[in-house]
């Protein structure tokens, strides 16, 4: 195998796949990357075991072929040349590296030892990429890390012809996020919180256009651009979360979400350990309110429009300020029914729901 | 074509080459066309459950059922498969772990099972020494054993499967590899070159165990423990002072031992590393693993020398009670040392010898619970006890 290319682009892609080259390799094959030269382009690829890169680079092919090489030491060795072409050849066990006046030589490793990667399919969708990256941010804080549940660690991405639904749980709260995108069919895939994090990662930033993602029965894979990440899914039933979704309840406040995120930031301080964040909502706005035997205790009012009976309702601080995080706009809506039914948290548009569990209060002395 | 290899046809190639194990071979040759979820492999070390369980794995992974010859078949013995995930105790307990990403921990392996295989297929989850598995450890599997993914199939191997919790165990299928017979053993050897004779002694000293017999068998140094073993024992004979001196030759001989092998393993790591001593960039993986296996295995050397030389004690012993109640040389394990016994032969009666060999296997009993931290202590007692033994027999 033999190809020559440009310094900055071979060192860029190797860059961005050394990403899922595991840290911690069972098998020494996993520390490597895969080339494969064939037609007029470089495929790189390399495995985690979970997540798994695949980036195609244009290059004059010389002669086609494949070879194993480690990931790293690639990386910073061309990262270290000048801005000059790079020549690579391989032979049998070796390969030889030549940049302007340097010239090396790595040992390759065992190209057979490398998981046979599945290529993309299964039902097919187009998103628009940074909304994918915005919506994966918005839902996979809800996600749980109790490896206990392992269905509740992964994010659950549903298609139909209306779009793609990100859904994710960990009982305490749930956040639904819908993107409308255009699909061939319908398909389901519970993929875990970390691959669906470096899928966002590499949608996001500057506008990458369209994404692309694949769902079939073992893997889901996500395409922007060159790069194509796939990822294991989970398996197991993902909990019914439409049932969970309520109505639209009576009581509404409507506030502007800056100003409420910060006070319950405020209040929160003052909120340890397992202790809540009152809300008492009424005409006037929404009463805030902490205490910690320990540490003292804090109140802050936020004037704004509440349409429905008083109530007062107590909730975690670090879900609230999540919820009010990911919900994007000025304004935010706070749906309530009673102390003990779900809050719902909306942002700008319906596109975006996040559910949280209310903390029980200690009944009233007297 | 011998009975055995006639027995052998029709069975998956790879499972087929499971050496002298006929049972364990048939039975899973016929468990891998329909799997259950989980295995549980149970006999002495050296009998071969590894082995089986490689050949398992690549019944269960080679699009052939298990050919021998095709990729899947290669990474599957050599267990190197991605569909395959091998748990390896790392020290004296299987851990819970921090999470799934944390390797040779009960949540490693059970995050792999929830997860979609690497490649189209089943995937295949093994625990070696599963006795090893702390209680918390045991109830994170368990829960995976509970409610097993459909294309996972675990395997367990235990020495000690009365270690493990019922509850591990009663959702196992159990499959118990017995000691390899000295035919086949030694057979074997032979086939592999060596003398006969000397693979006869050394699969008798080795207790059975393939892979020792194979390393007694091969290399001269081997055999030293057994010397050792028997000088001791010497010593001892001379009273109570004599036995805690023999007790501290077997301690220092052990630590030699151990000194030794840390000087081997580095260097196999030396072409790993530049001149500085240091693991080249590439191979920073690779070295780090083997630091730890090689960390696991010199840990292990010492008890394992003092069970080697204590097993070559109660050989000892078994033979002179072989001898005293008339049986001719060739019931020996000692084979090649006849001789040695005609001093005692008259002089031990074959029910102190057997109290003595009761003796050496207790200590081996308490030096393998390695919670059990002074083994000089456990050396001193049982020498003590053989000492007070050759004082009655006089
Ligand atoms: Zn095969």
């Amino acid at each position: 195998m033999k190809f020559k290319c440009d310094r900055d682009a071979l060192s860029d892609a190797l860059q961005t796949v050394q990403r899922a080259v595991s840290s911690r390799p069972g098998i020494p094959a996993l520390t490597g990357v895969l080339m494969n030269a064939s037609g007029e382009e470089l495929v790189l690829a390399t495995t985690d075991l979970e997540v798994s890169a695949r980036l195609r680079l244009p290059v004059q092919v010389q002669e086609e072929g494949v070879t194993l090489i480690p990931a790293r030491l690639l990386a910073d060795m061309v990262k270290s040349f000048d801005q000059a072409p790079v020549e690579f050849e391989a032979q049998s066990n070796q390969a030889r590296i030549v940049c302007n006046n340097y010239e090396g030589t790595v040992r390759c490793l065992p190209a057979e030892d490398f998981p046979a990667l599945q290529d993309p399919g299964g039902t097919r969708v187009t998103v628009d990429a940074t909304a994918l990256a915005e919506g994966i941010a918005q839902v996979a804080r809800a996600a749980s890390r109790d490896e206990a549940r392992p269905i509740l660690t992964g994010v659950l991405l549903e298609i139909n012809r209306e779009g793609l639904t990100m859904v994710a749980t960990d009982s305490y709260r749930l956040a639904v996020r819908e993107l409308t995108a255009s699909a061939e069919g319908e398909a389901k895939a519970l993929v875990p919180e970390r691959a669906l994090g470096e899928a966002g990662r590499a949608a996001g930033g500057d506008d990458k256009g369209q994404a692309e993602l694949f769902v079939d029965q073992g893997q889901v894979a996500f395409r922007s651009g060159a790069l194509t990440l796939t990822s294991r899914l989970i398996e197991g039933e993902f909990p019914n979360y439409r049932q969970l979704l309520p109505e639209h309840y009576e009581n509404k406040l409507t506030a502007s979400r800056q100003q409420l995120l910060d006070a319950v930031r405020r209040v929160g301080l003052m909120a340890r350990e397992s202790s809540p964040v009152k809300m008492e909502f009424n005409a006037l706005g929404v009463r805030l309110s902490s205490s910690s035997p320990d540490f003292g205790g804090a109140i802050e009012s936020v004037e704004a429009q509440y349409e429905g009976e008083e109530m007062t309702a107590a909730f975690n601080p670090g879900y609230l300020v999540d919820g009010l995080t990911a919900a994007v706009g000025e304004r935010v809506e706070i749906e309530v029914r009673d102390g003990l039914k779900p809050a719902v948290i909306r942002g700008k548009g319906e596109s975006y729901v996040y559910l949280v569990m209310p903390v029980r209060l200690p009944a009233p002395v007297g | 074509m011998t009975a055995v290899e006639s027995s052998m046809e029709g069975l998956p190639p790879v499972i087929a080459d499971v050496p002298g194990q006929e049972h364990a071979s048939a039975f899973l040759a016929r468990a891998v066309q329909h799997p259950r979820h989980a295995y549980l492999f149970t006999g002495p070390e050296g009998s071969g459950k590894r082995l089986a369980m490689r050949a398992v794995a690549a019944a269960l992974l080679c699009p052939d059922g298990g050919c021998g010859d095709c990729r899947a078949c290669r990474l599957a013995l050599g267990e190197r498969h991605s569909n395959m995930l091998v748990l390896e105790p790392t020290g004296p307990d299987i851990l819970v772990g921090r999470d799934a990403g944390d390797p040779n921990t009960a949540r490693w392996l059970a995050g792999q099972a929830y997860l979609t295989p690497m490649e189209p297929g089943r995937k295949v989850l093994v625990v070696l020494q599963a006795d090893r598995l702390r209680i918390e450890a045991a109830d994170v599997l368990l829960k995976v054993l509970e409610e097993p993914p459909l294309d996972t199939v675990f395997v367990l191997l235990s020495a000690r499967p009365d270690d493990l919790p019922d509850t591990i165990r009663s959702r196992c299928q159990e499959i118990s590899f017995p000691p390899l017979s000295e035919e086949f053993v030694v057979e074997s050897l032979v086939r592999e070159g060596l003398d006969p004779g000397r693979a006869r002694l050394a699969c008798r000293l080795a207790g059975g165990n393939m892979g020792r017999a194979r390393r007694l068998a091969r290399d001269d140094d081997a055999l030293a423990f057994r010397d050792v073993a028997l000088e001791a024992a010497a010593t001892a004979g001379q009273g109570p002072p004599g036995a805690l001196a023999a007790a501290e030759q077997l301690t220092a001989a052990a630590k030699d031992f151990r000194g030794r092998l840390g000087e081997e393993l580095a260097a196999e790591l030396r072409p790993f590393l530049d001149e500085r001593g240091k693991p080249e960039e590439a191979f920073r993986g690779v070295v780090r693993r083997l630091e730890e296996q090689h960390e696991r295995r010199v840990r292990r050397a010492e008890r394992e020398f003092l069970d080697w030389s204590l097993l070559a004690l109660a050989a000892y012993w078994r033979d002179l009670v072989a001898a005293s109640s008339g049986g001719g040389d060739d019931v020996l394990i000692n084979l090649d040392r006849p001789g040695a016994l005609g001093a005692e032969r008259g002089a031990v009666s074959a029910v102190t010898a057997a109290i003595a060999m009761g003796a050496v296997e207790q200590a081996r009993a308490d030096l393998a619970d390695e919670t059990n931290l002074n083994a000089r202590l456990i050396l001193e007692r049982l020498f003590l006890r053989l000492s007070s033994l050759a004082g009655h027999a006089v």
